[in-house]
């Protein structure tokens, strides 16, 4: 059985060492440049450490501890997902001449080490090295740490897979996917708010607090404390106690972590196997599942003024995106930015500049703006490529590549331009900005929206990403960059054009009017010729 | 309805299609086989403007399908062997927007729509998602966005690709019809019998080049004997002794 896996994780790494080539020259920078980074970073932590009680200390690594087992549980649900539902070729082994232990096994060891593992074994390893060096812990805390690193992990890990396991029961695979993709992107924005609003007290609040821990003398005695139900929490003390040389307790408390983590990975393996071979939960399961949607009718009688090209592409393109949280989520990020920016009122009181008029309405503006870019370059960006292989569709439909090119930008732009209105709506309500703010943000939005939606969606078209299997691998990384630096650069020239001063007060009712001709020609062209370059792009796509 | 032209494809070095030329009648049901990676998807493919040719012309109906591209596709319907679909729009919604990419009118769309979701017994399901469909499922409702304008000319890539017994007489049976009716198809199968009863035509294809066209009854007369199947012709030329050799290896 063991040959069977080994042979099963080899055949899987060369998989993934094709497909990601970045993967391995990744692990080698990690291996050579962060290890020690991490080590020597978490040396300097150590002096900070040395003058507080073991129980801050356990403290700390608990902490840490329960952070790396709640990430290793979130991430763990995809991973299981995608191995073991959406990667099509489990019953292909399945049907094999090799046992479906083996399969589990090594199924379940992929998830565990790539990338997960490595990069635990990578970063926490030289950490807690690096910590136990300066704190002068005992020799026991070296290899008690490799244990604790090792075991981390896995019962995280069968925890994530039994979960994902009854969720697929009920749910088709592709849907729990999507749930957690939402889950796990709300989950993130939450954190950010939430420490946005930890932050916005931290000094008046959380930092006396801090201060009085470190400098509150000695905490009470560590050995005395109660290390509760959390196995992370035994896995902490344990190395406290090896670094003050109580060898006895920290074996005994790092046994128990390390035999429950393994015995909870062990049992996971058989439910599983279990689970999926007695059609409990696999793959026959989930795919007969149909989920019936409201439509409009064939055509919607509202839009049957529009030309039919153009209604079709846009409509549809809303409609696949409404329906699909990965892509909606792209919005999600500059929706929770917008919100801390606007409620924290940092451009409350600003003075009023000479040369930029009202300054919080141009903050504001250029703010508004700025967001509703951000959520629509990706959407732009990703507008030919999330067409997938049913491009076949379009390719083949009476439709000229600058009608399916005009259609694709106006469908980012409209959305560019529904986000600008709500934002520029809410920036002028809360900032006290008025009339003047929102049409200031509006006009931003309306101008700069056109000329990054049409350079995204260029870059976009010029190398499309036709065949993904996950919507995440619609785009592409490089035309992203490009974009990004392109659009960068157009978008600093609006900014400069519309605001460095010349030095000329008294003309500068007719400079302003200069200023906003000459963006308005900049970014015609922009669009034009960006709009130009996609089309040729969609012209070379051959499929 | 449809001529080809001295076509030729290369990718890279590779010559997928080579100096091809070729004539479909106006109502005639054309039948190309040839096996694994002969070229037949890359000729089917050129004619539906998904990709440029290296050399030749293919016209459609008159129209130009690299010059005049907009024009041949307006009367064309293709359907791909693996048809992917958006999996995010119901079989409804992608009948609507097939039918507004073809610039059908709103109300002629919706009663087209109607009437295919009825003949392909899609109606129970046309407000579901794409995703949650079967095989043979998204199969029928990709040949209903292909037919809904109507087509003259189909060019159908394996059209009973992945299909139950009664999807596959349906689709038989519709073709015939279809053809009856006037509408022009090309379609590219692997299975011979189809080609048989339905083709009033039949051409060979193998790497790249046409090495055989007819009716059934040339096609014979092209072969050994006058009571030879399609299949002994299409080993004969497309390497049937390979065959022959290999099944004397199995048998020991």
């Amino acid at each position: 059985m063991r040959q069977e896996i080994l042979h099963l994780l080899r055949w899987r790494w060369r998989v993934l060492d094709r497909t990601y080539t970045w993967l391995q020259p990744v692990l080698v920078l990690v291996a050579i440049l962060g290890c020690p980074l991490v080590f020597f970073g978490t040396f300097k932590l150590g002096e900070v450490l040395r003058f507080v009680g073991p129980g801050f200390q356990w403290m700390i690594l608990s902490l840490v501890m329960l952070m790396v087992q709640l990430l290793f549980l979130g991430s763990s649900l995809p991973a299981v997902v995608a191995a073991l539902y959406l990667g099509s070729d489990l019953e292909l082994l399945l049907a094999a001449p090799l046992r479906a232990r083996s399969v589990f096994t090594a199924r379940l060891l992929e998830v565990l080490a790539f990338p997960g593992g490595l990069l635990l074994i990578l970063i926490l390893l030289p950490a807690l090295w690096g910590l136990g060096l300066r704190l002068g812990m005992g020799l026991v805390y070296y290899p008690l740490a490799i244990l604790a690193v090792l075991c981390l992990p896995l019962l995280p890990l069968a925890l994530g897979t039994l979960l994902t396991m009854s969720l697929v029961r009920y749910l088709p695979a592709w849907r729990v996917r999507e749930m957690l993709a939402v889950a796990g992107t709300l989950l993130w924005l939450l954190f950010y708010l939430g420490q946005q609003a930890l932050f916005t007290g931290f000094q008046e609040r959380f930092l006396p607090l801090l201060m009085a821990m470190f400098t509150g003398g000695e905490r009470p005695a560590f050995l005395t404390m109660d290390p509760g139900p959390l196995p992370g929490n035994w896995a902490a003390w344990s190395l406290v106690a090896a670094g003050l040389g109580r060898i006895g307790p920290a074996c005994l408390f790092m046994g128990l972590f390390a035999l429950l983590s393994l015995g909870a990975y062990g049992l996971c393996l058989l439910v599983a196997e279990w689970l999926y071979l007695s059609g409990w939960a696999n793959i026959g399961v989930v795919q007969r599942r149909r989920r019936p949607v409201k439509t409009a009718g064939a055509v919607p009688y509202r839009t049957r003024w529009l030309p039919a090209t153009f209604r079709a592409i846009v409509l549809k393109d809303w409609r696949v995106l409404r329906r699909d949280p990965q892509a909606l989520l792209q919005l999600a990020w500059p929706l929770a930015f917008v919100l801390v920016w606007l409620f924290s009122g940092q451009f409350r009181g600003l003075p009023y500049s000479f040369f930029l008029g009202n300054t919080i309405v141009w903050w504001t503006g250029l703010g508004v703006a700025w967001f509703c870019l951000m959520a629509v370059s990706g959407l732009a960006l990703a507008a030919i490529s999330r067409e997938g292989r049913s491009f076949w569709v379009l390719r083949s439909a009476p439709l000229s590549a600058w009608e399916l090119i005009v259609s694709k930008f106006w469908a980012n732009y409209l959305l560019c331009l529904g986000l600008g209105l709500l934002f520029s709506l809410g920036a002028a309500w809360l900032q006290r900005t008025g009339l003047v703010g929102f049409s200031y943000s509006l006009g931003l939005v309306m101008l700069m929206g056109m000329g990054i939606t049409a350079i995204y969606l260029a870059f976009g078209a010029q190398s499309p990403n036709l065949t993904w299997d996950n919507p995440r691998q619609a785009y592409n990384q490089g035309s992203g960059c490009l974009g990004f630096i392109i659009g960068g650069v157009y978008a600093l020239s609006i900014v400069l054009i519309l605001a460095v001063p010349i030095g000329l007060p008294a003309w500068e009712p007719l400079l302003s009017l200069l200023r906003l001709v000459v963006v308005v020609g900049l970014t015609a062209g922009v669009t034009w010729k960006a709009l130009l370059a996609a089309r040729q792009g969609v012209e070379a796509i051959e499929l | 309805m449809i001529e080809i032209c001295g076509l030729t494809k290369c990718y890279g070095d590779l010559t997928a299609v080579k100096d091809l030329t070729l004539t479909v009648n106006p109502g005639e049901l054309f039948s190309l086989l040839g096996p694994n990676g002969a070229g037949k998807t890359t000729v089917l493919k050129i004619l539906a403007g998904l990709l440029r040719p290296t050399a030749g012309t293919a016209r459609i109906a008159g129209h130009d399908v690299l010059q005049d591209g907009q024009q041949a596709r307006a009367i064309t319907g293709y359907l791909p062997e693996s048809p992917f679909l958006y999996e995010k729009l119901t079989g409804r919604e992608l009948l609507g927007f097939m039918a507004d990419l073809y610039r059908l009118p709103s109300e002629r769309a919706s009663q087209r729509a109607q009437d295919l979701l009825r003949l392909f017994d899609l109606q129970g399901v046309a407000d579901d998602l794409i995703q949650s469909y079967s095989h043979g499922m998204r199969q029928k409702v990709a040949l209903a966005g292909v037919l809904i304008h109507e087509p003259k000319v189909l060019i159908l890539d394996e059209p009973t690709s992945g299909l139950d017994p009664r999807s596959a007489r349906l689709m038989k049976d519709l073709l015939r019809e279809l053809c009856q009716r006037g509408t022009t198809i090309l379609m590219s199968t692997h299975i011979l019998e189809i080609a048989e009863r339905l083709s009033q035509r039949i051409g060979i294809i193998h790497q790249g080049q046409l090495i055989a066209c007819g009716t059934m009854d040339e096609l014979r007369a092209l072969s050994r004997g006058p009571g030879s199947t399609l299949e002994d012709l299409f080993l004969q030329l497309t390497g049937g002794v390979e065959v022959e050799e290999l099944v004397r290896y199995l048998e020991g």
